[in-house]
C-alpha cells in the first residue's frame, strides 16, 4: 500500500451550476460504499460536518444549500483507485459568487489564486440553462424563415420603438463567462491543467439524445473550440452528469421513492453508469 | 519599555498583516491599449489590420461580425483560441443581441477617443496559434488625418499594420447625393496616409467595399458603378502603392439578399490573417528605423518586419 502526495483539484463554475450538489451526491456514494466506483474511501476525513450537511439535503430530495463567499470550505477527501494507491484529494468547494466577481472586478483573491497555483485539475461546471447570448440577426432571419416575411421589417414586422437596455458584464453568454474563467486559470497555472467539463442537470437535457461533447459543441461553440485549441494547456473530457436525478421540487416525490444512488446518471461519450467518481478518476489519470 | 517595544512590534506585525495584499488583478478584457498590445505583440508575433474609413463606413460591424461568426463556430478556417478583449467584443456586439432588447441588428460606434483601441484573437489553425490584433479607430480620427498631414503623422499605429483595409460605404455609393463623398473620403485617407509617409512597402493596402448586401439590392447599375470606382481608385494610386487590391464585403448582410450573397468575410479574414509575402521589391529596401518618439507599439512592426527580411535573404 502506497500513499501519494496530496492530490489538489478545485470545482469551478457560475452560482447554480451544480457544484455543491455533485459534492454532497460524491459523499454519499463514497461513505456508501455500496457500489463500484473508480474511487473509493479509505478513511473518514478529520471534519465531515459540511459534507454530511450537504449529503442529507441531497438525501432528502432538499435543495443543497448553495456556497457563498462566506461559506467556502476546504474539503479533503482519503480516497484510493486502481493504480493510484492510497491518496489524499483535496477539493475546495468555491463559491459561484467568487468566479462571479473575478467577471466583475476583474481580480482574484489571493486564496484562490494559491488553489490555482496548487491545483493539477479542475471540475468545471455548467448548468444547460444557461445565456445563449443568441443574436438578433440570426433570430430574425430564423423567424423569416419559419414566417415566410422580410426579416428586417421593412412591411412592418419589427417594432422599432422597443427601448434598449444597456450593456453590461452580467449579459454576458455562458460560454463567454467559462472561456473567461478558464483563460483566467492559463493565466495563472505553472503547470497543464486537466479539466472535467461536467453538464450538470443532465436529465434536462439527454432527450436530445447527443452525448455530452456533442452537447457541449451544440449549445457552446465558442467554449468548445477553445478546448481543443488549447488542448496543450488544457487537456479536457466532458461528461453529462444527473446527480440529483430529477428537478426539486416538482419531481421530489418520485425521486424518494428510488434508492438514493439510482438517482445519479453518469454519461461520459456513449457509456453510462452510476460511478460519480469517475469525472475525479479521469483527472487523476485513471481512464 | 519591554511592552512598548512589544507593542510596536505587535502593530508592525499588523501592519504588515493589513498590507498584504488580498487580490490579484487580472486583465481587464476590454479593448486594448497600446500599452496591452503591446504586451500581446511581445509575447508573440501578432498580425495587426487596421480597418479605416468615414465614419458610419462599417468598421466596428466588421470587427464585431468576425467575432459573431467565430462564436457559433470555426471561421476562416479558423478555431477561436483565446482573446484578452472578450468583454469589448461583446460590447460591441450588444445591439445585434436579443438580450439588447433592439428591434434590428446594430453595431455600437466606436467613441472618438484620441488613442486607437484594438481587439485580439489567438487562433488556431492545423494547431498553428496565431495572434490577430484588430483596430477600432473612430471614423472622427480618420476625417482628421484626411485634412493635416500633421493628425496623420499620429497614428503611428499605421506602421506597425500589416493589412490596411480602407473601407468604401458601400450604403452611400448606391445614393446619388453621397455617392461621389464616399469615395472622395476613402480616398482622401489613402492620400494623406502616403502623404505623411506612414505606408510601408510591407503593408497590404485594401479598399474594402462594405454593405455589399446594399450595392446588390440597388441593381446592376449600383454593381457597375462599384467597378468604375474600382477602375478609378486603381489608376489613382497603384503607382504609389503597387500591392493595392480591392475587396467586397457584406459584414453582416440583409438576410432577404444575404443568403444568396457571398459576403466575402472569410475570405478576407483568412487573407488579412496572413503576413503579406515579401516581394521582389520589398527585397533590398532597407526601412528607416522609426524616429525615438515612436511608441513601442509602432516601432514592434518595424521590428517585425526587419527579422523577416532577414530572415528571407
Amino acid at each position: 500500500m502506497s500513499i501519494s502526495a496530496p492530490s489538489q483539484l478545485f470545482l469551478m463554475g457560475l452560482p447554480g451550476s451544480g457544484k455543491t450538489t455533485f459534492l454532497a451526491a460524491l459523499w454519499h456514494v463514497l461513505d456508501d460504499q455500496s457500489s463500484a466506483t473508480s474511487l473509493r474511501l479509505t478513511r473518514l476525513s478529520g471534519d465531515r460536518t459540511y459534507l454530511n450537511r450537504i449529503a442529507e439535503a441531497w438525501r432528502s430530495c432538499l435543495p443543497v444549500e448553495r456556497t457563498t463567499l462566506q461559506t467556502e470550505e476546504d474539503v479533503s477527501l482519503h480516497l484510493e483507485g486502481d493504480g493510484l494507491g492510497e491518496f489524499e484529494l483535496a477539493v475546495p468547494d468555491l463559491s459561484g459568487e467568487a468566479f462571479e466577481l473575478q467577471l466583475t472586478d476583474r481580480r482574484m483573491s489571493i486564496r484562490h489564486d494559491v488553489i490555482v497555483q496548487q491545483a493539477t485539475g479542475i471540475i468545471l461546471f455548467l448548468h444547460p440553462d444557461v445565456q445563449k447570448g443568441t443574436q438578433l440577426s440570426q433570430a430574425l432571419e430564423l423567424e423569416a424563415v419559419l414566417s415566410g416575411t422580410d426579416p428586417h421589417g421593412r412591411n412592418g414586422a419589427v417594432d422599432s420603438t422597443a427601448s434598449v437596455a444597456p450593456w453590461s458584464i452580467e449579459k454576458l453568454p455562458t460560454q463567454v463567462k467559462l472561456v473567461e474563467l478558464l483563460q483566467f486559470v492559463l493565466e495563472r497555472a505553472p503547470r497543464r491543467m486537466r479539466v472535467a467539463v461536467v453538464v450538470s442537470a443532465w436529465d434536462l437535457v439527454e432527450g436530445m439524445g447527443l452525448t455530452p461533447i456533442e452537447y457541449v459543441s451544440r449549445e457552446m461553440p465558442l467554449f468548445r473550440q477553445f478546448l481543443d485549441s488549447n488542448q496543450e494547456e488544457l487537456e479536457h473530457a466532458v461528461f453529462g452528469i444527473s446527480a440529483q436525478g430529477g428537478s426539486i421540487p416538482d419531481e421530489k416525490s418520485s425521486l424518494l421513492t428510488l434508492d438514493a444512488l439510482d438517482r445519479i446518471k453518469v454519461c461520459h461519450g456513449n457509456d453510462t453508469s452510476r460511478d460519480i467518481t469517475k469525472p475525479i478518476a479521469w483527472l487523476l489519470g485513471v481512464t | 519599555m519591554a511592552d512598548a517595544i512589544s507593542t510596536a512590534e505587535e502593530n508592525a506585525e499588523l501592519a504588515d498583516v493589513t498590507e498584504a495584499p488580498t487580490f490579484i488583478e487580472l486583465f481587464s478584457g476590454g479593448a486594448l491599449g497600446a500599452a496591452d498590445a503591446d504586451a500581446v505583440t511581445l509575447r508573440s508575433p501578432a498580425q495587426l489590420i487596421v480597418l479605416a474609413g468615414a465614419e458610419g463606413s462599417g468598421k466596428t460591424t466588421v470587427l464585431a461580425s468576425i467575432y459573431e461568426r467565430l462564436s457559433v463556430g470555426a471561421f476562416a478556417c479558423f478555431q477561436f483560441a483565446g482573446s484578452r478583449s472578450l468583454l469589448g467584443f461583446e460590447e460591441i456586439c450588444h445591439l445585434n443581441r436579443l438580450t439588447s432588447g433592439n428591434a434590428r441588428p446594430d453595431t455600437q460606434r466606436t467613441v472618438p477617443a484620441e488613442e486607437a483601441a484594438y481587439y485580439h484573437f489567438a487562433l488556431s489553425r492545423g494547431g498553428q496559434r496565431r495572434h490577430v490584433l484588430l483596430s477600432a479607430v473612430s471614423g472622427e480620427l480618420f476625417r482628421l488625418a484626411r485634412n493635416a498631414r500633421e493628425d496623420c503623422a499620429r497614428l503611428t499605429f499605421l506602421l506597425r499594420a500589416n493589412t490596411i483595409a480602407i473601407l468604401v460605404d458601400g450604403a452611400r455609393l448606391v445614393v446619388p447625393e453621397s455617392r461621389e463623398n464616399a469615395v472622395a473620403d476613402a480616398a482622401g485617407i489613402l492620400s494623406s496616409f502616403l502623404d505623411a509617409k506612414m505606408l510601408r512597402l510591407q503593408t497590404r493596402v485594401e479598399f474594402v467595399f462594405s454593405k455589399l448586401d446594399r450595392v446588390v439590392a440597388a441593381g446592376k447599375n449600383a454593381e457597375d458603378l462599384l467597378k468604375k470606382t474600382e477602375v478609378k481608385l486603381e489608376t489613382k494610386f497603384r503607382r504609389h502603392v503597387p500591392g493595392l487590391a480591392f475587396r467586397r464585403i457584406a459584414a453582416r448582410p440583409d438576410t432577404a439578399i444575404g443568403s444568396e450573397l457571398k459576403d466575402g468575410l472569410a475570405e478576407a479574414f483568412t487573407l488579412w490573417s496572413e503576413s503579406r509575402p515579401l516581394t521582389a521589391a520589398d527585397r533590398g529596401l532597407q526601412s528607416a528605423p522609426p524616429a525615438a518618439h515612436v511608441r513601442e507599439f509602432s516601432k514592434f512592426g518595424w521590428r517585425y518586419f526587419e527579422h523577416a527580411r532577414r530572415e528571407d535573404r
